[in-house]
């Protein structure tokens, strides 16, 4: 059977997908949440390096004055101690002429403050996005959760109006099989067999080939049962005797007509035990109420619809 | 899973403190004394060794409550400290107190000088000669501050002097002395304009300097006297004797006194 493991492809289709797209929602966000701390930070270097541009040695055209390397690389390195401690994605590279090694893969953000009559170029080292590290295992979580839930839903849904182990198509309008084979009604959705003894069985395909036949049966339960119903039940029960089912002599169907309705109820009420909307297709309508009316009774099989049907070994 | 990601575990930048230290202080034990008493030096390492010591000092701890010691090598800064007066003891270049007659306005008086130096022409390869065809089309390497004398006054007033204009020579500035010395070193320059000193005789050789003034003044010590107060000019004068020669460099071993304290022999009790 290929049906158990193609559901099993599809809830881990099901899973990767919702793991993909929980992690990439995450990812992203956090992408963005680099970028915008990244420009943070960069925002408060330069309003440091703004702040600070009196104190520090640098050069200045207008004043003839040249940059002082050594206490501008301390400034630099103690301003970076400050950024690690801070666990910034940023640091300083570069100010004016003066720059220092900074390990790992980084990309250079360069801008340019502008004290009078100075320009002063800055580097800026972003480090690159660490990918990995927005693996989280709550997306991992919630595509297992989503997974799951999804296949109850789906699995009672399944059980509500469809059986999984039915080999027949499940569009087949077909719902109710008669075998002459075994004898028996089967519930073709959902693979419930029940067998029936030979008179109530061969009167029960004739009562459904006869309804079909006619366009307005009316069958009373006080008059007698017609003879196409009777000529068609022998029939039914001569191929009985051909497969083998029985020897013994042919019954009266035309007698103990009661009795051997309420046997085709009992058997159609097993059959269809959970679908009541499909019994009423195949069940021979019960008197309702007492007395007279119950004379004018009719038992006919009214909304039968032979594409319903399906009779095996005729 | 969007709102996780933008709004869980986020790093909100806080505003980058101060960086650039220049001033510390401590107390003394007059907690009620809110005077502070402020030093003007030329750098960190000096100023944590005046720091220790006067804080410990029995005659600070009688007339102050607080101690700040402020380091700058800034031009612009050491105008303002002691052309309003504002640091009690500074030590400062004698043209710089000089051109604002700090004796006059605050009262500055000198309670320790170091000794004078002279300022020579440097070179690496040969004895540089003072005359005007040899220093032509030399690279010259100078101090970019105008109150350098061995670095700036004097080899300007020394090209002026031999009728050399500044496109006569190459100059190329250095902000201090020993960014002088690694361009010497480099050969950047020709000739540097310096002062000697005993460690320079390890990278470069005596026999290639040239003197072109001596007695150039050192730097001193001045100590703001609005007031007689005699006490803090003997106390001052027996610190900076007693810290002068772990002063970092071997300029500061000789500090001489003028003879205002009778108390010079203080350190020997």
């Amino acid at each position: 059977m290929t049906s158990p493991q193609l559901t099993s492809y599809k809830y881990t289709g099901y899973f990767f997908i919702l793991w993909i797209m929980f992690q990439g929602t995450y990812s992203t966000a956090k992408y963005f949440q680099h970028q915008y701390e990244a420009s943070l930070f960069t925002l408060n270097i330069e309003k440091r390096i703004a702040l600070d541009i009196s104190k520090l040695r640098l050069a200045n055209p207008i004043f003839n004055t040249i940059s002082h390397p050594p206490s501008v690389k301390r400034y630099i390195d103690q301003l970076n101690l400050y950024l690690t401690e801070q666990d910034s994605n940023v640091k300083l590279l570069k100010l004016q002429n003066v720059s220092i090694d900074i390990d790992g893969a980084y990309l250079t953000r360069n801008s340019t403050l502008t004290p009078t009559g100075q320009k002063i170029e800055v580097s800026i080292a972003v480090f690159k996005w660490p990918y990995l590290t927005t693996l989280t295992p709550i997306a991992l979580f919630l595509a297992l959760i989503f997974t799951y839930l999804n296949y109850k839903i789906y699995a009672k849904g399944n059980n509500a109006d469809n059986n999984l182990s039915e080999p027949s198509a499940p569009d087949s309008p077909v719902k109710l099989s008669i075998n002459l084979h075994d004898k028996t009604l089967n519930n073709v959705k959902f693979g419930k067999k029940v067998e029936l003894s030979n008179k109530p069985f061969c009167f029960y395909v004739a009562l459904l080939e006869y309804c079909i036949k006619e366009p307005n049966p009316l069958l009373n339960q006080s008059k007698d049962v017609p003879e196409d119903i009777i000529a068609l039940a022998n029939k039914y029960f001569y191929r009985l005797i051909e497969i083998g089912h029985t020897k013994r002599k042919r019954p009266d169907f035309s007698t103990n007509l009661d009795k051997t309705l309420s046997e085709i109820r009992a058997t159609l009420d097993a059959v269809f035990l959970h679908q009541p909307h499909e019994k009423e297709l195949f069940y021979p309508p019960k008197a309702q109420g007492e007395g007279s009316r119950s004379k004018l009774h009719n038992y006919a099989l009214e909304h039968i619809d032979p594409s319903h049907l399906e009779i095996i070994g005729k | 899973m969007w709102c996780l990601g933008a709004y869980v575990n986020v790093n909100t930048p806080e505003p980058i403190p101060v960086i650039i230290n220049e001033s510390d202080s401590c107390h003394t034990h007059s907690k009620t004394n809110a005077d502070s008493f402020v030093v003007l030096v030329e750098d960190q390492y000096q100023a944590d060794l005046l720091l220790d010591a006067l804080c410990s000092d029995p005659v600070i701890d009688r007339q102050f409550g607080v101690v700040e010691v402020r380091w700058s090598n800034r031009d612009e800064d050491i105008i303002q400290y002691i052309g309003k007066g504002l640091a009690h003891l500074a030590l400062v270049k004698e043209n710089l107190m000089n051109a604002f007659a700090t004796d006059q306005t605050y009262g500055y008086k000198v309670i320790g000088a170091y000794q004078n130096y002279s300022a020579y022409l440097i070179s690496v390869k040969e004895k540089p000669i003072i005359n005007k065809q040899y220093l032509w089309g030399k690279k010259l390497g100078l101090l970019d501050y105008p109150s350098s004398r061995s670095g700036h006054i004097i080899p300007k007033g020394m090209l002026k002097s031999l009728d050399l204009s500044e496109q006569d020579v190459k100059i190329t500035y250095a902000n201090d002395h020993n960014e002088l010395r690694k361009l010497l070193a480099s050969g950047k320059v020709d000739i540097i304009s310096s002062y000697w000193q005993e460690e320079d005789s390890k990278k470069f050789s005596q026999n290639y300097i040239t003197r072109i003034q001596e007695n150039v003044s050192g730097a001193k010590w001045y100590l703001k006297m609005d007031t007689q107060n005699t006490d803090l000019v003997c106390e001052m004068q027996k610190i900076l004797l007693m810290l002068s020669p772990n002063m970092g460099s071997e300029y500061f071993n000789h500090m001489s006194l003028p003879d205002e304290c009778l108390l010079i022999e203080v350190p020997q009790l």
